[in-house]
């Protein structure tokens, strides 16, 4: 019965896991391993929720953690991966597609920065940012600004940018 | 570019994203490995109990 709840709520949020595993891992292979990690942790806390916030904020909350987690795991054993710089990417992007240009922008930040952006677009704010990522207001506040302003000008100074208006 | 511009796209992007319906079966798989893991991990702490027990207080003849 608990396991049966539990598919039947992944499946109406597999959306927010499906995003959350291809914006932060470009090869199948890994989002799928993600997305395994991510599933057994909302597994093991799903006893710890208690419905004192909405069901995709702790979905949220648990599928961050865990691909940040990850990530940071990760990043000691295997050398960076290399940055692609967002002009480049920029330059393969259609003006007219928005979800692929979300996607490329999305793709070109950190893995602290991306949380914080994806968060921002589900409509949270800074507060709750914070909240979800573990992190003080403040510095949820200073990134997402210093995020907006760097994106801004990058975007900006692009060729295509004049096609978006 | 105003990112609030992008909040449609990442809804789209989520939709786009949950068209295919989640296989049970393999979140039944992820969840019941893990219960097998806790299985076998309680099963060695309860062996290493009982065998501290025996060495400590069934000793001599």
């Amino acid at each position: 019965m608990k396991k049966q709840h539990f598919i039947q709520i992944m499946n109406e949020n597999r959306g927010i896991i499906n995003s959350l595993c291809k914006v932060y891992y470009e090869n199948s292979e890994d989002q799928k391993d993600a997305f395994q990690d991510i599933i057994l942790q909302l597994w093991i806390s799903f006893d710890s929720y208690r419905g004192e916030s909405k069901i995709s904020t702790w979905i949220y909350r648990v599928s961050l953690n865990t691909i940040l987690t990850k990530k940071r795991r990760d990043e000691k054993s295997i050398s960076k991966e290399p940055f692609h710089p967002l002009h480049q990417n920029l330059a393969q992007a259609k003006a007219d597609d928005n979800v692929e240009l979300l996607f490329i922008i999305i793709q070109s930040l950190k893995d602290i920065d991306k949380a914080i952006i994806v968060l921002y677009l589900e409509g949270y704010k800074n507060k709750e940012i914070a909240e979800i990522l573990k992190m003080s207001s403040t510095n949820v506040a200073t990134r997402f600004n210093r995020l907006k302003s760097q994106l801004k000008l990058k975007f900006n100074t692009e060729p295509y940018a004049s096609k978006q208006s | 570019m105003r990112l609030n511009n992008l909040k449609p796209a990442w809804r789209q992007l989520k939709v786009f994203n949950s068209i295919e319906q989640m296989d049970a079966e393999e979140v039944l798989s992820i969840i019941e490995s893990s219960e097998s893991n806790k299985t076998k991990v309680r099963r060695v702490l309860l062996n290493l109990i009982m065998f501290i027990f025996i060495t400590i207080f069934c000793q001599g003849g």
